[in-house]
């Protein structure tokens, strides 16, 4: 368990290298360190939805344990384990989400007179919640260039090697999205 | 042309985002605890690939999973070679089942005698093997002594990887 695992030292490569060889303590140590950053990924890239974002964090760890034997070092293991995550996230919002697409949720809204006055809506709300709201209107890539950036202080190219992409569309996703986050959160100052 | 925007240049979050995103980046989430204790369970729980190894006689028709032999190779070896680790362990298994080959990657810190370290890791494979596959009566036949110097460690390599190490 991880509350009553044996703190192990050791760089997150040599733990993964013992995991591989069937380490469970050496996984767990990994898991103590990696485990709650991929689950807030998971939160935020299925609109906060506990339990899409627990089975997805969970059939990713369990890939983990069965392919570490496979893991060669090649990347960091937070990118190697990201990946899969971001993959198992992408799988289950293809389930979870086939609607149509509203393109006004894609740009940063402007004041409408029909809307309930934003600021009035907004004024109960914590500083974090709004960031958390205005990030949920993000397209998925744009949400995740900026999560992997902001909060696991990934480099372009990890956060390419992530989502399937390159590092010059992750440059793009990341200005739009840091744009559109500072209009918003600004909107609803 | 339009060339990519670089994030970089893009205008200075105002101290308002930075105050978000750092109360959003240190919130705890809901359940996250009581969720970690069940998905580490779930995964340790679930099972590799692996490939049946027979036992020597007269005990062959008893099965050893080649994962069960890896894992206490390396937690043996790991155990007692203070100065070198199991990088990677390959069987290769007949198709009778029979063990036929063991290959053990050691990655063993600067300054080791390594045709010593090697014979080390070769008798407690010796031993692990005869105690799972009672394979006492047939001692690991050398066949070919190999050592291959890859990279170089020079922190301790239970606890660093050479790709963790800058090159020299």
């Amino acid at each position: 368990m991880v509350s009553t695992a044996v703190k192990l030292h050791g760089s997150d490569a040599a733990l993964a290298r013992r995991a591989g060889l069937g380490d469970a303590e050496a996984f767990a140590e990994l898991f103590a360190r990696h485990f709650h950053p991929t689950y807030r990924y998971a939160l935020h890239m299925l609109d906060g939805d506990q339990q899409p974002a627990e089975d997805a964090a969970q059939d990713a760890w369990i890939k983990a344990w069965r392919n570490l034997p496979d893991f060669r070092s090649e990347s960091r293991f937070q990118t190697w384990i990201f990946r899969i995550v971001a993959r198992q996230v992408s799988d289950t919002r293809r389930r979870k989400r086939p609607i149509l697409v509203d393109h006004t949720r894609l740009e940063p809204r402007v004041a409408d007179s029909d809307d309930v006055d934003p600021e009035r809506r907004m004024v109960n709300l914590e500083i974090w919640e709004t960031l958390s709201l205005a990030l949920a209107e993000l397209p998925w890539r744009q949400r995740a260039s900026w999560l992997l950036r902001e909060f696991d202080d990934m480099s372009y190219d990890e956060i390419a090697r992530v989502l399937d992409t390159t590092p010059t569309v992750v440059r793009g996703q990341l200005h739009r999205a840091r744009r559109a986050l500072a209009i918003r959160m600004e909107q609803w100052r | 042309m339009n060339s990519t925007p670089d994030p970089d240049q893009s205008p200075v979050p105002s101290a308002h985002v930075l105050d978000a995103t750092e109360q959003l980046r240190g919130r705890s989430r809901p359940r996250a605890v009581e969720i970690a204790d069940n998905v580490l369970r779930d995964a340790l729980r679930s099972s590799r690939r692996s490939l049946p190894v027979r036992v020597a006689p007269p005990h062959d028709f008893v099965r050893v999973s080649d994962q069960v032999i890896i894992t206490l190779l390396r937690r043996d070896i790991d155990a007692t070679l203070e100065a070198a680790a199991v990088g990677r362990i390959r069987l290769i298994v007949d198709r009778d089942e029979s063990l036929r080959e063991l290959t053990i990657e050691l990655f063993v810190k600067c300054g080791q005698v390594l045709l010593d370290v090697a014979d080390q890791a070769r008798t407690i494979a010796d031993s692990v093997l005869a105690r799972l596959l009672v394979r006492s009566a047939f001692a690991i036949e050398v066949v070919t002594s190999h050592v291959h110097i890859s990279d170089i460690t020079t922190g301790n390599p239970h606890l660093v990887d050479p790709t963790d190490e800058p090159n020299p």
